[in-house]
């Protein structure tokens, strides 16, 4: 089986970049290539000017890598965690000495630093992990699901930390499935599914695709009946059930049209329809339309393969 | 350059060795201690009291008659058609004493100058018995079956008892726990380092062995780090055992310098093995469970409790394939013998104990470095 097929793309220095996919798209496995962690049966690629089959080890030294699990050592200090790693980047005594300060200040570690990282709470765990793939100043950071299961307010202080060091000139790659993280940080985007590129593109290009259509949200206890019906109208584009809650999601082009032969169609069935809610395409909804599914996890109940009409049939 | 590329690489060795160090003494070192040499303070609890010995057949005897007379002959007879012993004259005491020392007797008898002219006097006569005591398991059921002989014998001889004055070859004695000490020195020393090594399916777990594979480390950096870091540790903890069994038990410690080469030894073989079972096994668990297959049997088999003499036939030849015999068979002969590098016997043990060390380390180091470069 193939995790990532194919995938081609680009970033340029000092971009943010986001990549984007449902969960088991192939994400980890191509940032795992990137770093070096797992050697692609074909093709290649250049991180930092360097090519990761040719010169793995000048990648490595030019990369930070934080993956979805903090794996920082539990048993150890926050700031031991931090010492070690610099050691294994050969950073010079002096230097790793001072970066290590700086980085337990400025990831707030300094007062918890003598403490085992098993003792710390996961935002402050996922912090030590960032702070532990920059001891040697990389050029790029690759971050993958960095705020994923993250409280609210920590996660913001990340994505604050991660614009600080994009600011300051980090080249970021940022794998997420949290659109509005996207939105928030990202310059451009590429969104892969089943291990393939589906669109790549800079941010504003993928929210103009959003005026494009309409989402119409209805809460039915006759799912069955009414599901059916829309599936026959015409005017819907594709048409989703959401979870067991008997929320219908309903792709159209404009709502103003669609929603009164909806609402026809259901009184007609005599199907009941207990709330209606229209609203203007995410970028959430623009990725189900790219990949047929969902990026969030509170999503995964979506029976995938119920839309009727599939506009991507390029896959 | 090269010179450069070594020394760096050895650095970041040091460097591993130096967080595995901090991992095992940071946390809760005291449970951690205290859980890694219960066991064998136990055992040598346990086995400081005697247990009951085997009863050993054909045991190879020196007899050095010096008296020559009627009354001795006819002693040598009541022991030579005793099918308990196999009988070797010997010229003379330090023969004797050889064939022991050489492993070809299991004790001698000295019937002294004075033997037939004391028994004519009607005054006490005595015999003189030398026990090999390098395992003295073995040596309390001789000395059993030795006094039973002679003393059958010497009732037809003389009205008057015959004594038999007692002398040990290495001056241990029956005590049970000198003989075990060698034997749980170096299962500590297994158990320590297998576990050490295991830790690297745990990190593959955790992914911070990824983490470490994210820079510029090479594989056998890490590798060699692990290696360091697993025979220290299992060095400390035989020290410790072995300060304990000779400070606490009384146990009879010679040759620390020698007996601290063949338990590094030991450390490196299983640190290989370790990292064998962690490289063809990915989940901890399981890892565990292979681990505890290997360790168990080598525990049984390979005469930390017992001598391998005492085995059924046919499980003595898997004991010589252990490493753990040879390594066991070296201390006993270092530390209750005294011997050293100059013996044979200890020689071709540390030789078989280097080859398996170069095999292990090169079987394991290759797998894991294959999944570590993939």
């Amino acid at each position: 089986m193939l995790a990532a097929d194919r995938v081609n793309i680009e970033v340029d220095e000092g971009e943010l970049f986001g990549f984007v996919g449902p969960n088991g798209a192939g994400k980890t496995t191509t940032i795992r290539m990137l770093c070096g962690l797992l050697r692609p049966t074909s093709g290649t690629a250049r991180v930092a000017q360097f090519d990761i089959l040719e010169d793995p080890d000048q990648v490595k030294s030019r990369m930070g890598l934080v993956p979805e699990v903090s794996n920082i050592y539990a048993d150890l200090t926050a700031r031991y965690n931090l010492e070690f790693m610099a050691k294994m980047h050969r950073v010079p005594r002096e230097l790793r000495m001072r970066k290590v300060r700086t980085l337990l200040e400025e990831f707030g570690l300094a007062d918890r630093q003598s403490a085992l990282a098993s003792t710390f709470s996961k935002g402050m765990q996922r912090r030590l992990a960032i702070a532990s793939a920059l001891v040697h100043d990389p050029q790029i950071l690759f971050l993958d699901e960095v705020t994923g299961g993250l409280d609210v307010q920590s996660a913001r202080n990340i994505r604050a930390k991660i614009k600080d060091l994009n600011r300051q000139g980090t080249t970021v790659f940022l794998t997420t499935h949290r659109m509005h993280e996207i939105e928030e940080l990202c310059d451009r985007v590429a969104i892969i599914d089943h291990g393939t590129i589906v669109a790549c593109g800079t941010v504003d290009a993928l929210r103009h695709q959003t005026e494009q259509f309409d989402i119409i949200e209805l809460s039915t206890p006759d799912q069955e009946q009414l599901l059916r019906c829309l599936r026959e109208c015409d005017l819907t584009k594709r048409v989703d059930l959401i979870n067991d809650d008997g929320v219908i999601r309903v792709e159209v082009d404009e709502a103003e049209r669609a929603l009164p032969r909806i609402m026809e169609a259901a009184a007609k069935l005599g199907a009941r329809v207990k709330s209606v809610i229209v609203r203007e395409a995410s970028l959430e909804d623009i990725f189900i339309k790219l990949t047929g599914r969902p990026v969030r996890e509170e999503w995964k109940d979506v029976q995938v393969g119920s839309s009727t009409h599939r506009d991507h049939g390029d896959r | 350059m090269t010179s450069l590329r070594v020394k760096t690489a050895l650095q970041a060795a040091v460097w591993v060795a130096e967080k595995e160090f901090r991992q095992f003494f940071g946390g809760l070192p005291a449970a951690r201690l205290i859980v890694t040499l219960l066991v064998p303070l136990l055992l040598l609890m346990v086995f400081s009291f005697r247990v009951g010995g085997v009863a050993p057949q054909h045991v190879p005897i020196a007899v050095v008659d010096l008296d020559r007379s009627s009354y001795s002959s006819d002693l040598m007879t009541v022991l030579t058609t005793d099918d308990r012993f196999v009988i070797t004259r010997a010229l003379s005491r330090a023969e004797a004493e050889n064939m022991i020392r050489r492993g070809e007797s299991s004790a001698a008898i000295l019937v002294p100058q004075d033997f037939s002219k004391n028994i004519e006097r009607h005054q006490q006569a005595s015999l003189e018995l030398v026990l090999d005591d390098s395992n003295p398991f073995f040596a309390k059921s001789v000395y059993d079956l030795i006094d039973d002989s002679v003393r059958t014998a010497a009732n037809n001889l003389s009205p008057q008892p015959i004594t038999a004055k007692l002398s040990f070859m290495y001056g241990v004695g029956f005590g049970f726990v000198d003989f075990i000490v060698p034997g749980i020195v170096a299962m500590t020393a297994m158990f320590g380092t297998t576990f050490q090594a295991l830790s690297f399916v745990w990190e593959r777990t955790l992914g911070t062995l990824d983490r470490i594979r994210s820079t510029p480390v090479g594989a056998g950096s890490i590798i060699l780090g692990k290696i360091i870091a697993g025979s220290l540790i299992g060095i400390a903890q035989a020290i410790v055992v072995l300060t304990f069994s000779h400070f606490v038990f009384g146990a009879v410690v010679r040759n620390v310098g020698v007996l601290i080469l063949i338990v590094f030894l030991v450390a490196f073989i299983f640190t290989g093995i370790g990292v064998t079972v962690s490289a063809l096994v990915d989940e901890p668990r399981a890892a565990m469970m292979v681990n505890q297959m290997i360790n168990w049997p080598m525990v049984l088999l390979s005469g930390v409790f017992y001598p391998v003499e005492a085995l059924p036939d046919a499980l003595r030849p898997i004991a010589s394939l252990l490493p753990l015999t040879y390594a066991i068979e070296a201390l006993r002969a270092v530390v209750i013998k005294g011997l050293s590098f100059g013996a044979s016997e200890v020689l071709i043990d540390v030789g078989v104990l280097l080859l398996y060390a170069a095999a292990t380390l090169a079987l394991g180091s290759r797998l894991l470095f294959r999944i570590l470069s993939r």
